[in-house]
């Protein structure tokens, strides 16, 4: 009985039991919370009671199937034209001899870090109807009467999403390339197969498991999306799963347990997903991927690395320079009204964004909760990562699934069952409960990152320093730690990166005083000027370009493998 | 008798002062030390706010310790902000000013409300009759009211000559595809401009209206401007006077055209109530004494460019060019009465199926 108490209360014990415990209290209580308002019916100013009509009635109303089948056409549509452009810059970058593929590859990954929000405002500057820059000058350029481009469909979501989702399925397929063992690829050339075959026998079957692992991603990523469809379909009567729960928590006709219960629907779709891809996907095996990296023989391209580097540049014109372009321009407008005019610019609007108090205050709560999100996050990761890969307690299996559950659930989804979950505790209306979100929503992230390096370290190091004498506290601290610090680092500033960029669960759950960047973005959207906005949006886009570069050059690509 | 009618006289005359009216130089004190006040509502611009706290410090000597707080929502959202923290018994807002009716109905029957009405409250009963806006004092008054207009931009190609003397003016088969209507489903002052235009215009309006436009969806006013201002969708149905006078104040070079149909327009009064679980009472009852008194609604006018209520009150030049003096605008008649909850969902789901959207 001593030796079982004196066991508990062993550091390791503590440490990592609480970490768990508390990983799984910050998960599992919202999605408590979530599932029981979606069976409540609660109208302001009667009584409550429970029910499941939400499901029945609501759900199954013909505009919220219509929605449904929305989030799944934009969703397919996403991954398609992602899976397309991912795979073939993935190909490019790490089989063939195209020009320039050290500056192309951290190029081709901007869009990851940047928000798809702020991509689908600035994709509105360039093709909406009438007043999009691209449609003036597609006009001007072939004598065109009417538009010949409208980002205000399905098409145009689709589009947006898949720019700003392709550096997923590039970083799934380009890993896998470049642990492939290449002696199969060499064989079938030696044996008289050209590139194109080659690709399409030999390499493209190899990589199937990080193709079909990105394009899960990416499509769970495209259903839980809500700033997209928020900018260029809500407007134009195109709603999906994740707008419509947004409305049903903010507009005249409210209605929490009516959005609990779609948010259920979404996360039971999403969570599919991931349980397909960790119990088929991931367990898949090909001998010819291992742990190793290869350095293969390059594949000449001949005349036709121009047209891959046109490719590339296409991708990046698409996805980085003509929006960020976009955006710049009519930041530096004095109005905007279709047309940028070199003779009427100024610097004004961001004047205007530096000392309006909104927008100041946004920058610094961003910063505040990306440095204290990111910190606590990793800690927890690590406790975490370390209770699944080294501890020795029975629940690691079912804390391992916890974890990781978060990456099932949308962030709109996750922030209604945090909004539910604590609005009647001293949480509500402060930081903590936007901290509490993005914690629990983006650990999963750090966790991988610092399971990851985890992994690499041979278990015989601790138990080398645990055999010596060492406690387990100054084994983690003098041994696992300095180690890990790569990973714990590049853990620390992908999240840093993530929480500047976050929309969803800031928009749901922040009060006046209390707006981070992407919400002064779409406040900007709401109550002022299109040239102010993009101002305030070119502030986030510096921020997150700068934190881009930081990690960059304290952690590089690799860490971003998958 | 004489006695019991004095008594009677005398009760309705500290009524009609403001039953729940105190001493204004205790009132300030208490306010003081509150420390702040918390107001949030759907009109009120950052240069309006700012005005008015300026204004609202000078009248009463606040200290710059003196915390005074706006949010800008818009309306539904204004209403979901508030019932949320109503139900979560959590609150961080004092003063709701919104121009949503049923909402305050609901409160109030609810116990959700502060009774208490301003000293000023007396200058404002004439106009509120008049207008046909509905208050209910204690639990709610209405010091201010505004309008839906058609709203173009006449710098845009095709617009020029635009001239809209009728409601019916609008659906015109040039302006498919160039038309902006209000969000519906996501505002009560939408829906009951919609109620209102409905009982006046008659039902085939907006089917016909909607059939001829093809109008794109918008919710906040400003942003829908913006619309306007860059010529993506360049006329509007409904927008509010006071914004077109606000873009004009900073830009000398637009030119927007604003309408004052003949059929009249839904007059929707913006009702102001202090919320019973408000930490800093004294503060909100100081607030809503500001905003009533002739410095307060000065102030508001000049930033907002809207209808005051109060008696006598003199608009500035600036605004009267968009926004005509009360007693020249034609105004439908709306039963607020029937304008609950359940209507306003009838009214959206109306909506749903004539503008074909989810």
């Amino acid at each position: 009985m001593r030796a079982r108490a004196a066991a508990w209360l062993h550091a390791e014990t503590l440490l990592t039991g609480g970490g768990g415990l508390l990983v799984s209290a910050l998960v599992l209580v919202p999605v408590g919370m979530l599932l029981y308002t979606s069976l409540r019916v609660e109208e302001f100013g009667e009584a409550a009671y429970f029910s499941l009509v939400k499901y029945t009635e609501f759900v199954l109303s013909p505009r919220i199937l219509r929605s449904i089948a929305n989030t799944l056409i934009v969703s397919t549509g996403a991954t398609l034209i992602a899976g397309a452009f991912g795979i073939a810059l993935a190909w490019i970058h790490a089989r063939t001899d195209v020009p320039g593929r050290r500056l192309l590859e951290p190029l081709t990954l901007i869009p990851f870090f940047l928000s798809p929000y702020v991509g689908a405002i600035a994709w509105s500057y360039l093709a909406a109807p009438r007043v999009g820059m691209l449609n003036g000058w597609l006009r001007g350029l072939l004598g065109l009467d009417a538009d010949p481009l409208s980002v205000y469909n399905r098409w145009g979501i689709v589009w947006v999403l898949a720019l700003f989702f392709t550096p997923v399925m590039y970083l799934f397929v380009v890993g896998s390339l470049r642990r492939m063992d290449p002696a199969l690829e060499e064989s079938a050339r030696t044996s008289g197969s050209g590139i194109v075959e080659t690709a399409r026998r030999v390499t493209l079957p190899l990589v199937t498991p990080a193709i079909l692992s990105g394009a899960i991603l990416v499509f769970v990523s495209s259903a839980g999306e809500f700033g997209v469809p928020l900018a260029l379909g809500s407007p134009y009567k195109i709603e999906t799963m994740t707008t419509q729960i947004y409305n049903l928590t903010s507009g005249s006709a409210i209605d929490y347990n009516a959005s609990a219960a779609l948010s259920s629907v979404l996360a039971a779709l999403t969570l599919t997903f991931i349980i397909i891809h960790r119990r088929v996907v991931l367990p898949r095996g090909y001998t010819t991927i291992t742990g190793k990296g290869y350095r293969p023989r390059l594949v000449g391209l001949g005349r036709w690395r121009w047209a891959a580097l046109g490719f590339n540049l296409f991708y990046l014109l698409m996805a980085v320079i003509l929006p960020l372009a976009a955006l710049f321009l009519v930041s530096i407008s004095v109005r905007w009204e279709g047309r940028f005019d070199p003779g009427a610019l100024t610097l004004a609007n961001y004047a205007y964004v530096f000392t309006y108090p909104l927008s100041a205050r946004a920058v610094w709560n961003s910063l505040k909760l990306a440095v204290a999100g990111a910190t606590i996050s990793m800690a927890l990761a690590l406790v975490v990562a370390y209770a699944i890969h080294r501890g020795r307690g029975r629940g690691r299996a079912v804390l391992d699934l916890v974890s990781s559950l978060p990456v099932g659930f949308p962030g709109i989804v996750l922030a209604m069952g945090i909004l539910v979950a604590y609005i009647r505790t001293p949480l509500y209306s402060t930081l903590w409960i936007l901290l509490i979100g993005y914690v629990t929503r983006y650990l999963p992230y750090g966790q991988r990152m610092v399971s990851a390096a985890l992994l690499s370290l041979s278990p015989e190091l601790d138990q080398s320093s645990r055999t010596s004498g060492a406690s387990w506290a100054t084994t983690l601290w003098r041994i696992s730690l300095p180690l890990l610090k790569p990973g714990i680092l590049a853990g620390w500033l992908l999240l840093f990166v993530i929480f500047l960029r976050e929309f969803p669960i800031s928009v749901l759950l922040y009060k006046g005083g209390l707006e981070v960047l992407s919400v002064a973005v779409w406040y900007f959207v709401e109550h002022e000027s299109a040239v102010r906005t993009a101002a305030v949006a070119m502030v986030q886009v510096v921020l997150l370009l700068v934190a881009i570069w930081l990690f960059r050059r304290l952690a590089g690509t690799d860490e971003l493998a998958v | 008798m004489r006695i019991a009618l004095a008594v009677v006289l005398a009760a309705v005359a500290y009524a009609s002062h403001g039953w729940a009216a105190e001493d204004l130089a205790k009132l300030v004190e208490a306010a003081k030390k509150e420390g702040e006040v918390h107001y949030i509502d759907a009109l009120n611009q950052p240069k309006t706010h700012e005005r008015l706290d300026r204004a609202f410090r000078k009248k009463y000597g606040l200290p710059d310790s003196f915390k005074f707080t706006h949010t800008l929502r818009g309306t539904g959202e204004v209403v979901a902000t508030v019932q949320q923290e109503i139900k979560a018994g959590q609150h961080t807002i004092d003063l709701v000013w919104v121009g949503a009716p049923a909402f305050y109905k609901a409160a109030a029957k609810e116990g959700a409300l502060l009774p208490y009405v301003p000293a000023d409250w007396k200058l404002y009963q004439q106009a509120v009759a008049r207008a046909g806006v509905e208050a209910d004092p204690p639990n709610w008054i209405v010091p201010a009211a505004y309008a839906f207009v058609p709203v173009w931009n006449k710098k845009c190609p095709g617009f020029a000559g635009v001239q809209v003397r009728s409601w019916k003016d609008l659906a015109n088969p040039a302006w498919k595809g160039k038309m902006i209507i209000g969000d519906v489903r996501k505002s009560f002052t939408y829906a009951a401009t919609w109620a209102g235009m409905e009982a006046g215009l008659g039902k085939d309006f907006f089917p016909r209206f909607v059939e001829v436009t093809q109008p794109a969806i918008f919710f906040r006013t400003e942003e829908s401007l913006q619309k306007v201002m860059s010529c993506e969708f360049p006329i509007q149905l409904w927008q509010l006077s006071g914004r077109v006078y606000q873009r004009a104040i900073a830009d000398s070079t637009l030119d927007l055209g604003v309408a004052w149909p003949e059929e009249g327009v839904v007059m929707l009064g913006v009702p102001m109530a202090i919320l019973k679980g408000s930490k800093r009472p004294n503060a909100a009852k100081l607030l809503m004494e500001f905003l009533l008194s002739e410095e307060g609604m000065t102030e508001f006018i000049a930033g907002e460019g809207v209808f005051s209520l109060r008696e006598g009150f003199k608009v500035p030049d600036a605004v009267r060019k968009y926004t005509p003096e009360m007693s020249r605008v034609k105004a439908m008649p709306v039963n607020w009465g029937t304008l609950t909850i359940p209507e306003v969902r009838r009214i959206q789901g109306d909506f749903r199926k004539i503008l074909k959207v989810d």
